[in-house]
């Protein structure tokens, strides 16, 4: 009986996956697999075509690019989270305050959050005119549209996503844990090495993931700060399905994204079954 | 023998307005096995943690193997210490958990290996079959086994045990009560051993430190404990005892063990207590009279069975009598 009572437990999610997720996977690894045809859309038939059209230098390229920026991406959002999740998990009584901090860029749009990062990077912004204004430089710094200003927004967005796990893994940490290592002999940072970030792993893992999967699909971000000279993989899929009308070759950019982080994420955790 | 290791002199640790450890000086003596006993909230947790380096007394100073330590980061004492829960690495099996101490002092890995083993077979634990086990794999006894190893692996000239005997089972406890003694007096190391159970204080310890409200209320050897309470909490929390108010002329009241007062039928001498029988309870080896004697307070008297002189019963009347010689002055 409780068993039956598990598995209905499990059925509206079971429903929603397979409603929104397994079946667009299905329709878009079809799709991959299809002519193109002359409207958008598919025509009947099997082409492998569009992954061959894939393996060009120029798309390959983008891939890598974008494969470089996430791991960038994340980890400066690991370096930056770590500590302030350490610190919010010991801040004792303001714990909740710096948590709903954490979390409240979150509750406006992602979209109105990089037009704002706009006002602060182009030319005539607020960093630039700040700096001009303290004689610091006397030409506006060229940040906007550049890959630098992607690499800021992205972490600015996603940094929650990062801190959010570590803090609950850090949160849970027995603090008589470090206190056995204290008294064996560990000095602080030995007791950070040996304890607090072995057991803060699970955590890691999932901000690591939480990073740098949006990240690798982002196009909003590069599109609105990175201008049109950089082209992520993001960007690349979304031209196909928006005004290029090339959906299979769309899907197949999709798919190989799809398989690149499955087994990127397949081998990395074979090695560490037990954060699972 | 008597040359102290540890050296409290005026310690007090507060918190807040409460002092959790006030004005304590105390000496624990190379080998000894020392308890810290007393009810919870009285201290004795906060005065091993500053014996730990754990926490930093805001009075008074630590002297340990005689050289000031006051201010000397835990990491840097020649102390080890067993936790309440064990406070084992989840992250790490027990041959690693038992090395942690050894890695941080780099030792060379044949000889952690080595240690290693000697020292899971001296608690009792078969390397080859828990040196690989994952923490979790392990029942209560055997993790607070794994806590002691890691704690003896480094050879400590003090071992800090802070209530490790707690959450295991009557029988369990009573066994490792025994082999802990026994590790004591093998090991030669000094022993601090926190707990709120006075009958574990008593089979265990060499000299027993009973605490109240962040003082030391007494110290010495568990004899002296329990046949010479200073006060009437000591009495009062080691075992049961009765305690008689000032005699006529004398300032301070008395405390006598159940088992040393003498129960006599109807009224005894003049100005010995008297009461009445309120309850009789047969504990096998002993049988226990309660009474309430005249001026209110509640005496118990503790009489072997098979005497069969006297069948005490509820509601009589009955009077207590005791040689001087086991009466314990009270101070307070």
């Amino acid at each position: 009986m409780s068993v039956l009572r598990g598995r209905w437990l499990l059925a509206p999610g079971v429903f929603w996956l397979v409603a929104f997720f397994a079946i667009p996977v299905a329709v878009l690894a079809g799709t991959s697999l299809m002519p193109r045809g002359i409207y958008g859309g598919v025509t009947a038939g099997f082409t492998l075509e569009h992954y061959s059209r894939f393996l060009d230098p120029l798309y390959l390229g983008i891939l890598a690019r974008t494969l470089l920026l996430s791991a960038i991406c994340t980890a400066i959002c690991l370096l930056a989270g770590y500590p302030v999740a350490l610190g919010i998990a010991r801040s004792g009584r303001w714990k909740n305050l710096l948590l709903f901090l954490v979390i409240l860029p979150l509750w406006t749009s992602f979209l109105v959050r990089t037009y704002a990062m706009i006002f602060l990077l182009r030319d005539h912004g607020l960093i630039n005119e700040t700096l001009m204004a303290l004689g610091i430089t006397s030409a506006p710094l060229h940040l906007l549209y550049t890959r630098g200003a992607v690499l800021a927004g992205l972490v600015y967005g996603l940094l929650p996503l990062m801190i959010l796990p570590l803090y609950t893994s850090l949160e849970k940490l027995d603090p008589t844990l470090l206190e056995a290592a204290e008294v064996l002999g560990a000095r602080p940072l030995s007791r950070f090495w040996r304890v607090i970030l072995p057991l803060s792993l699970p955590g890691t893992i999932a901000g690591c993931l939480l990073v740098f999967i949006p990240s690798l699909g982002a196009f909003l971000t590069p599109d609105l700060l990175g201008g049109a000279k950089d082209m992520m993989i993001g960007s690349l899929i979304q031209n196909q399905f928006g005004p290029a009308r090339d959906w299979p070759f769309g899907s197949a950019a999709s798919v190989v994204v799809m398989v690149v982080v499955l087994v990127a994420m397949l081998g990395w955790l074979r090695r560490r079954p037990e954060v699972l | 023998m008597s040359e102290a290791v540890v050296e409290l002199q005026s310690v007090t640790r507060r918190f807040g307005a409460v002092a959790a450890v006030n004005d304590v000086t105390l000496e624990v003596r190379r080998g000894e096995f020392l308890s810290l006993l007393g009810p919870s909230g009285c201290g004795k947790t906060t005065t091993l943690r500053i014996i730990a380096g754990l926490e930093t007394p805001d009075a008074g100073s630590v002297r340990l193997l005689g050289g000031d330590a006051t201010r000397r980061p835990a990491w840097e004492r020649p102390i080890s210490m067993v936790f309440q829960n064990g406070a084992l690495f989840p992250h790490l099996d027990v041959a690693r958990n038992v090395a942690f101490g050894l890695r941080e002092r780099r030792r060379p890995a044949g000889e952690i290996r080595e240690r290693v083993a000697r020292t899971l077979e001296l608690v009792r634990l078969d390397p080859a079959l828990y040196a690989g086990r994952r923490i979790t794999e392990l029942s209560g006894g055997q993790q607070q086994r794994v806590a002691l190893a890691r704690a003896l692996v480094l050879e400590p000239s003090i071992l800090l045990l802070d209530e490790p005997l707690g959450a295991l089972d009557l029988q369990l406890r009573k066994a490792m009560q025994l082999e802990l003694k026994e590790l004591n007096r093998r090991l030669g190391i000094s022993f601090v051993f926190v707990t709120h159970d006075q009958e574990e204080a008593l089979v265990m310890s060499d000299r027993i430190a009973v605490m109240d409200q962040g003082r030391i209320a007494q110290v010495g050897t568990p004899a002296q404990i329990y046949e010479r309470p200073r006060t009437a909490f000591v009495a009062g929390f080691i075992g049961l005892c009765n305690i008689f108010g000032p005699a006529k002329g004398a300032g301070h009241r008395i405390a006598v063990r159940p088992e040393r007062t003498q129960l006599h039928a109807g009224a005894g001498p003049a100005g010995s207590p008297a009461g009445e029988i309120t309850d009789v309870v047969y504990l096998g080896g002993t049988i226990q009279v309660h009474l309430r004697l005249d001026d209110g307070a509640r005496a118990t008297v503790q009489l072997p069975t098979g005497g069969a002189d006297q069948a005490w019963r509820i509601g009589e009347r009955a009077s207590l009598s005791w040689r001087g010689a086991d009466a314990a002055v009270l101070e307070d």
